[in-house]
């Protein structure tokens, strides 16, 4: 891999931190969180654990998107209704209100902020 | 067990309908209440309503024990899934498996009569044939644990060896290889493209459906059991009108 690519992968790393970022402040929601909204919205009552599946990562990666969620009053978790040692995690109103709001807003964000966050195309 | 008009109860009725799910209920005992003949069984006019009020802005789906010629005399609303036969009737079932079903109750009607004689209707025992299985009801009888061991004993003979489905105050005996109310749930879910669905039944038959360990099921039965595996209750069947009414206002504020 050329230096250029690696320099440019970088770049991309960062522009997707700060855009997520930007969006949390802007619209009350990071991509991440999106993400998880928008997955937890179609499957309520999932455990983390078969959330972080749906999501392709480590439950405990999770963890940190979850709490920032939750204190925002966009999911509710809930005892496991089988499994009392497991907990449950499902969507509220206001969860559903940020979800909207996010995908009626974001493409204006995302023309907007990427200008300020150029990758390099010479390579 | 949780009552669903608790706090957790409302809380999730409403992420479901978020979610759009699929609307799954048994009849007897559940829409329609429990009658002394089952032939009486009818959906109060406001609970038919209201469901129709349901299926106007979601996937709703009925899953019975009952024939789908009778359960379509029963429900005159336009548009729902229904399901008869515990399964076997109203889902992609291959014509050959039907037929095997039909000859099959057939024989078992004939050999339950047989056996139980000619005064078995005023011992208050029922042999109904639903063409793809059999219900012997003893709900008339007066003696309710004898009439039931007698039916055991008689289905303890029975060739080929059916799938025996207790009820209330009902044995339904079902061909060995056919669905149950759990595959039929899963199916529907999986032919609408459903990822989650609120089911509601009052009966041993439901518990097929109230074992299913998949995730976005919201599983709910009608009375309090304790070895149900139902996660969520409701106190009785009058309360059905109440949930679907919730349920519509959760969807159509959506």
């Amino acid at each position: 891999m050329k230096r250029s690519e690696i320099a440019n992968l970088v770049r991309a790393n960062l522009a997707f931190f700060q855009m997520n970022r930007l969006a949390e402040r802007k619209l009350g929601l990071s991509m991440v969180q999106y993400h998880l909204l928008v997955v937890v919205k179609d499957r309520p009552g999932l455990s983390s654990q078969q959330l972080a599946v749906e999501i392709g990562t480590h439950p405990s990666t999770l963890t940190q998107s979850i709490r920032r969620l939750l204190a925002k009053s966009a999911l509710f978790v809930a005892p496991h209704p089988k499994d009392s040692r497991r907990k449950t995690i499902s969507l509220t109103r206001v969860g559903l209100a940020l979800i909207d709001r996010f995908e009626g807003e974001f493409g204006n964000l995302l023309s907007s902020g990427s200008s300020s966050n150029p990758v390099d195309k010479s390579s | 067990m949780k009552p669903l008009f608790s706090k957790l109860g409302m809380q999730l009725i409403e992420s479901f309908a978020i979610a759009d799910p699929l609307y799954a209920f048994d009849f007897d005992g559940t829409l329609a209440p429990i009658v002394r003949l089952p032939e009486d069984a009818r959906m109060s006019k406001s609970v038919q309503v209201a469901l129709k009020s349901l299926s106007a802005c979601s996937d709703v789906a009925v899953i019975s024990g009952r024939s789908l010629a009778d359960l379509k005399e029963r429900i005159p609303i336009l548009g729902l899934a229904l399901v008869g036969n515990h399964g076997l009737e109203g889902l992609s079932l291959k014509n050959s498996s039907l037929e095997e079903a039909r000859n099959t109750s057939k024989k078992w009607q004939s050999a339950i009569k047989r056996a139980l004689g000619d005064k078995a209707e005023s011992r208050g025992v029922m042999v109904e044939n639903k063409t793809y299985s059999i219900a012997v009801h003893y709900r008339l009888s007066r003696n309710k644990k004898i009439e039931r061991a007698r039916i055991m004993e008689i289905v303890a003979t029975l060739n080929p060896v059916p799938k025996i489905i207790f009820g209330k105050c009902v044995v339904n005996l079902i061909p060995s290889s056919g669905p149950h109310k759990g595959m039929a749930l899963l199916e529907l879910m999986k032919n609408k493209g459903k990822k989650c669905a609120i089911y509601i039944g009052d009966d041993d038959t439901d518990e097929d459906v109230f074992s299913l360990s998949e995730s976005g099921l919201l599983l709910v039965r009608i009375g309090r059991k304790k070895l149900s595996s139902a996660s969520f209750y409701l106190s009785r069947q009058s309360e059905i009108r109440k949930f679907i009414e919730l349920s519509v206002k959760a969807r159509v504020s959506r």
